[in-house]
């Protein structure tokens, strides 16, 4: 169910991007020429002078066209021009809070501003027509696990639990993807549950294995719990698993970020001492 | 005559509203050919660092990267950073901009400072200097998805701090 409704939002997000309808805006109307300038623009390089030049041309016509502003902002926002970036973007909130709320979140919490995301992100929760199923712009992550992630950020571990476990009543198991139970474990572990907690890591194994944060927790877990031999073995895994890794990209988002290191680090904590 | 004077009076105030209204306007922006290139200041700019084609530099920073990531530049940060009394008035983010040429040196530096709402602020001049010095010395860039013989592009860095005190991602 939830891919479908994933489906359906990322099919109806590139729907409303690059096909929004002017049609709506009478003939002749500012709206309608702004509309039709900012799906103009789209045929330009993102952040190109073209593309600016015309979502400039759009926003002049209409100050409150919330989609050219929110286009206007990417290219900022993306390249480090945070306070151009934001400008644009708090105008296309101010003028359509419901489409472009998520979005800002997703910005503060790239930039581990956790009380901004998560001040953005209750407010469309409280709307009276807000979709919960909404993602992060690369679609990889439901906007309630930044929320969660957020909440234990800032101390509120209990509110990040209380998030997951109302997110895990809505959903279907088929519907699970990389990083749910991954986020839940985690939610657990910060709330001192880690039998819970290992459940989880558990389950996000048996879904994805790509990620060297479920086995780093997951042997925490069971390390906390006194459960060394079994804490070793999923790290034994994890360094049979993956390679050494020496570059990692700066676009990352991660707040619960996991290095190669640190399952070296832990595996060789975990090695049997030398009794002489 | 007074009814004269006020209509030149009422004729003036409308019209620098409206030239005030029109300079609002973004139609008078002047734009590079992409956001963020980067053009040389010889005020702020080392004059040694070119990058090897200009026409070429992209703005992805999914495409640099860093030797140990953003916690090895926080721990070379750190391992810099002297911490002096007055920086703990500071609370907010650098965001730093820099190029990264094809021979992975750095240059064209540029930076907002921002306060725990984003919104534009200042710190010491002392501190901004000292942050700026260390991240201009980092030596552990990378270019990612080599595309071309001569990567080049432009990124940027973060770095958020708690009463002059860096906060670690």
């Amino acid at each position: 169910m939830k891919k479908l409704l994933k489906f359906i939002f990322l099919l109806s997000s590139v729907f409303s991007f690059a096909q929004e309808n002017c049609l709506i805006y009478p003939e002749g109307s500012a709206e309608r020429k702004s509309c039709e300038l900012s799906q103009e623009a789209m045929n330009y390089k993102q952040g190109s002078k073209k593309s600016q030049e015309l979502l400039d041309k759009a926003i002049d016509l209409n100050p409150k066209n919330d989609y050219a502003l929110k286009e206007k902002s990417v290219p900022f926002l993306k390249r480090g021009f945070l306070k151009e970036g934001l400008g644009y973007l708090d105008k296309a909130v101010e003028a359509n809070p419901i489409d472009n709320l998520d979005y800002r979140a997703f910005w503060f919490f790239c930039w581990d501003n956790y009380e901004l995301c998560i001040r953005d992100l209750e407010r469309y929760y409280s709307l009276p027509n807000a979709f919960p199923f909404i993602f992060t712009s690369g679609g990889d992550m439901d906007m309630r696990l930044l929320l969660a992630m957020s909440y234990a950020k800032t101390g509120k571990q209990k509110q990040g639990l209380e998030v997951m476990e109302n997110y895990f009543k809505n959903i279907e198991e088929s519907d699970l993807g990389n990083l749910d139970y991954y986020v839940l474990g985690i939610m657990y572990f910060e709330n001192n549950l880690f039998e819970k907690a290992i459940e989880s890591f558990e389950k996000q194994l048996g879904i994805f294995s790509g990620k060297y944060g479920v086995y780093y927790y997951l042997a925490y877990a069971y390390k906390v719990k006194g459960e060394l031999e079994k804490a070793r073995k999923v790290l034994e895994q994890a360094l049979n698993k993956f390679q050494k890794r020496e570059i990692y990209s700066l676009n990352t988002y991660n707040c619960y970020k996991v290095y190669y290191e640190d399952l070296v680090e832990e595996y060789e904590k975990l090695q049997p001492k030398m009794k002489f | 005559m007074r009814k004269i004077k006020i209509s030149l009076c009422l004729w003036m105030i409308l019209s620098i509203s409206c030239s005030e209204k029109k300079t609002e306007k973004n139609i008078d922006k002047v734009y590079s050919e992409h956001i963020g290139n980067t053009v040389f200041n010889p005020k702020k700019d080392d004059p040694n660092f070119k990058f090897c084609d200009s026409s070429e530099v992209h703005h992805s920073k999914s495409k640099i990267g860093y030797r140990g990531g953003v916690r090895a530049i926080e721990r070379e940060f750190l391992d810099n950073y002297i911490f002096e009394e007055q920086f703990q008035d500071f609370s907010g983010s650098f965001i730093i901009r820099f190029g990264l040429n094809c021979n992975y040196e750095t240059g064209r530096f540029r930076w907002e400072i921002l306060d725990r709402e984003l919104k534009e602020t200042f710190c010491p001049e002392k501190m901004e200097n000292h942050v700026i010095s260390i991240v201009r010395k980092l030596e552990g860039w990378e270019h990612l998805r080599i595309d071309n013989n001569q990567p080049q592009g432009y990124g940027y860095i973060k770095l958020n701090f708690e009463k002059g005190k860096l906060i670690l991602s």
